[in-house]
């Protein structure tokens, strides 16, 4: 294996297409466009005319101590507290909470700020839902701003007691970290929070059509791009560039790694700058994982790459090679939900598209971007996925050694 | 340097090549001549180790192609048949491409590369892209691309195709040129000027077989004195013609090739008046006539009765 010559091969690729000024449109003009204008069309999902997702608050204390809760609370940009005074049952805080209306509830109880009630006698009620990312955050933020309010209490009351007796002469001696922990023990809020209780969800979990269409665009084109990128090979092989290729310094592992990932660099640059413009453009939030944001790029570019060298080493002609290439991303593409979420269709064809990488990837996309997944609770989809990519890798590089072996 | 024996290629029912055998010596331009469909590229494609061979034994500079591909590798360079460039590219940064991948690198390789562009008269045009070039830049580039490793043995796979004449003597000049430096060149071709004019040494081959194999003279010298005569005649005269001449002890053989008669004679000037004799007593016309002297078409349609120009 000489790597000097892959990367000759690989960069031969990346200033070819570079040099191609409609082949820019198909890399990322069209992609953009196309999430733009379906972004567009199918709008928003969540309901509720700001993206924020709401954090309904039922204040029943009307206190000082709720209102400084509230005010650390409202300081965020991930969510919107609305205040809500009227009361309510759990029942419907619940309804509202399971049909993605509001995103989490907290009720503050009466007699909560009332500073002669021994500690912690009126808990905090949290209604959040635990498949959902921006609950997560509600339940996090809240849980921060109980760990402040009770560390200022603590703190507080040691100063009290310092401001009744004499100061001791030692500085060391005045911050007593047992009597701390004593008082810490005894918070001055607490906060009892329950979830939906579901297992998993299986509704869609998206608040706007760009969280989808972005990143099915992105996996459709640059599936399509590299699949009719095919056609390059085939003309490799019938113009002789590839003969003289197998005569040069390079190794059949060389040409087949050469070509494998000149494709899949496209992939990764093409895929990298989509997911960019479509963050900064719609405001799409991927989540949380970033190893899961990257693993699912890399083997989405690996699939489409290896498919496309198998592609191109079997094809009989260019033309054939793009149209096949074409059909069978068109295909994928259906399938797998890049056009439709697999949310809403049948069950049969739900399990289907999860079965092929396109679904495999863009359920990846959801789970990240309306759950909040990490690699670990989507192991089976990057299973599924780095399946088909050594299959395909070990096909296409098989097919293609026979060629220039 | 090069020895073929007995190589044969078959692609599936077809033998492509069956069983031809040559050899080539250091620094000698052979030409391989035959039509269309011939068996060339084939030849060529196992002579690259592109195509492991089915029978018989190719060694190129002692190396077996079979066992050590890679070895051969590093003695040839190749022409192919077809444009093999990136259309899409300058004509320099293709040839930077291709010097890079035969593992040169820096500063041999901007002045090999520069060489080139100079040997192929390209270097006003190294920046264009190849795809705003002439038929025969293209190919001029083309065979330069096959040097940049400075190879021991090229091969040329009719490297003339689709282009002008004078583009045409320019491409024979810089082969030429190349032998002359010691280059041992394989050259196809189905042009029989180019061989006769360009090659030390010819091989003849049709339908996957070598029919001939020599240097130009021995070739002529293989059709010996023959000459042969070529007329018109309507088409109801020609069996009678044939019984009649078949026989005549000048005459070495008869036949009929598209729509012609042609007698093949030790002496023509002997035999015409015999012809002319014969067609006056049936009050025919001669419509036209040829006396052809040997040269290697003759010879190529004594071995193959098929015209190199079909
Ligand atoms: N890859 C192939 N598969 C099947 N038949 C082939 C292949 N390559 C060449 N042939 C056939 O082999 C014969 C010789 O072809 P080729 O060597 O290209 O001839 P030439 O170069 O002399 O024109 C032709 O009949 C051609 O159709
Ligand atoms: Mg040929």
């Amino acid at each position: 294996m000489n790597s000097d010559l892959i990367r000759a091969l690989v960069v031969l690729r990346l200033s070819r297409i570079l040099k191609d000024r409609m082949g820019l449109v198909w890399l990322l003009i069209m992609p953009m466009a196309f999430s733009f204008l379906m972004g567009q069309l199918l709008g928003d999902w969540g309901g509720g005319s700001s993206n924020l997702p709401r954090f309904m608050v039922f204040d029943l204390d009307g206190g000082a101590a709720a209102d400084s809760l509230l005010v650390s609370l409202e300081n965020n940009d991930r969510f919107r507290v609305v205040r809500s005074d009227t009361t309510t049952s759990e029942t419907a805080v619940l309804d509202a909470l399971e049909r993605s209306r509001i995103t989490a509830a907290l009720f503050i109880p009466e007699g909560f700020s009332d500073p002669d009630t021994e500690s912690n006698a009126h808990p905090l009620r949290l209604f959040y839902d635990s498949d959902r990312l921006s609950s997560q955050t509600v339940r996090t933020l809240l849980e921060k701003s109980v760990l402040k309010v009770n560390t200022l209490h603590a703190a507080q009351s040691l100063v009290w007691r310092d401001l009744q007796n004499p100061l001791p002469t030692d500085r060391s001696e005045r911050f007593d970290s047992a009597e701390f922990e004593d008082r810490w023990d005894e918070p001055r809020i607490s906060v009892t929070s329950s979830t939906l209780g579901r297992v998993e969800e299986d509704g869609l979990v998206l608040t706007k059509a760009s969280q989808h269409v972005g990143p099915a665009y992105t996996i459709f084109f640059v599936m399509m791009f590299l699949m009719t990128s095919a056609k390059d090979l085939v003309t490799e092989r019938k113009e002789g560039t590839l003969a003289r290729l197998v005569t040069s310094r390079a190794s059949s592992l060389d040409l087949v790694l050469g070509f494998f990932l000149g494709g899949m660099t496209v992939g990764l640059v093409q895929a990298g700058t989509l997911l960019a413009l479509n963050s900064l453009a719609f405001g799409i939030d991927y989540g949380t994982s970033a190893g899961g944001l990257v693993l699912v790029v890399v083997l989405m570019a690996g699939v489409s790459s290896a498919g496309a060298v198998l592609l191109g080493s079997v094809a009989r002609s260019g033309a054939q090679a793009e149209g096949l290439g074409m059909a069978v991303t068109m295909i994928m593409a259906a399938l797998g939900g890049l056009w439709w979420p697999l949310e809403i269709v049948p069950e049969f064809m739900q399990s289907l598209g999860k079965c092929i990488p396109t679904g495999q990837a863009i359920t990846v996309f959801h789970d990240m971007i309306g759950r909040g997944h990490g690699i670990q609770q989507m192991s089976t989809l990057f299973l599924g996925l780095g399946l088909w990519f050594l299959g395909l890798l070990i096909l296409a590089s098989w097919r293609l050694r026979k060629i220039v072996a | 340097m090069i020895q073929v024996e007995n190589l044969a290629k078959k692609f599936g029912s077809l033998r492509a090549v069956d069983g031809i055998s040559f050899q080539v010596e250091r620094g000698v331009l052979f030409g391989l001549l035959g039509p269309n469909g011939a068996g060339k590229t084939t030849t060529i494609n196992v002579l690259s180790t592109l195509l492991p061979p089915d029978e018989g034994k190719v060694t190129i500079g002692g190396y077996e192609v079979r066992l050590d591909p890679a070895a051969v590798r590093r003695l040839i360079g190749i022409v192919p048949q077809e444009i093999a460039l990136y259309q899409d590219l300058a004509a320099r940064d293709n040839l930077l491409f291709w010097g890079r991948l035969y593992g040169l690198a820096g500063k041999d390789l901007g002045r090999r590369v520069d060489e080139l562009l100079e040997l192929a008269d390209l270097h006003q045009q190294a920046k264009q892209k190849v795809e705003t070039f002439s038929g025969g830049m293209k190919r001029r580039l083309n065979l330069v691309a096959g040097l940049v490793h400075s190879p021991e043995i090229l091969y040329l796979d009719e490297p003339t195709v689709g282009i002008d004449a004078q583009a045409r003597s320019r491409i024979l000049e810089m082969i030429r040129e190349l032998s002359n430096r010691g280059m041992t060149v394989i050259y196809t071709t189905h042009y029989l000027e180019e061989a006769e004019q360009l090659c030390d040494r010819i091989g003849v081959i049709d339908k996957g077989r070598m029919v001939a194999l020599g240097d130009k003279e021995q070739l002529i010298d293989q059709v010996g004195d023959q000459d042969i005569i070529r007329l018109h005649l309507p088409q109801d005269a020609h069996k009678e013609f044939m019984e009649d001449f078949a026989e005549s002890t000048d005459c070495l053989g008869v036949r009929i090739f598209r729509g012609k008669i042609e007698v093949c004679t030790v002496d023509g000037a002997r035999m015409l008046p015999g012809i002319q004799a014969w067609l006056s007593s049936r009050n025919l016309d001669l419509q036209q006539l040829e006396v052809e002297r040997p040269n290697l078409e003759t010879l190529y349609l004594n071995l193959t009765g098929r015209d190199l120009r079909e």
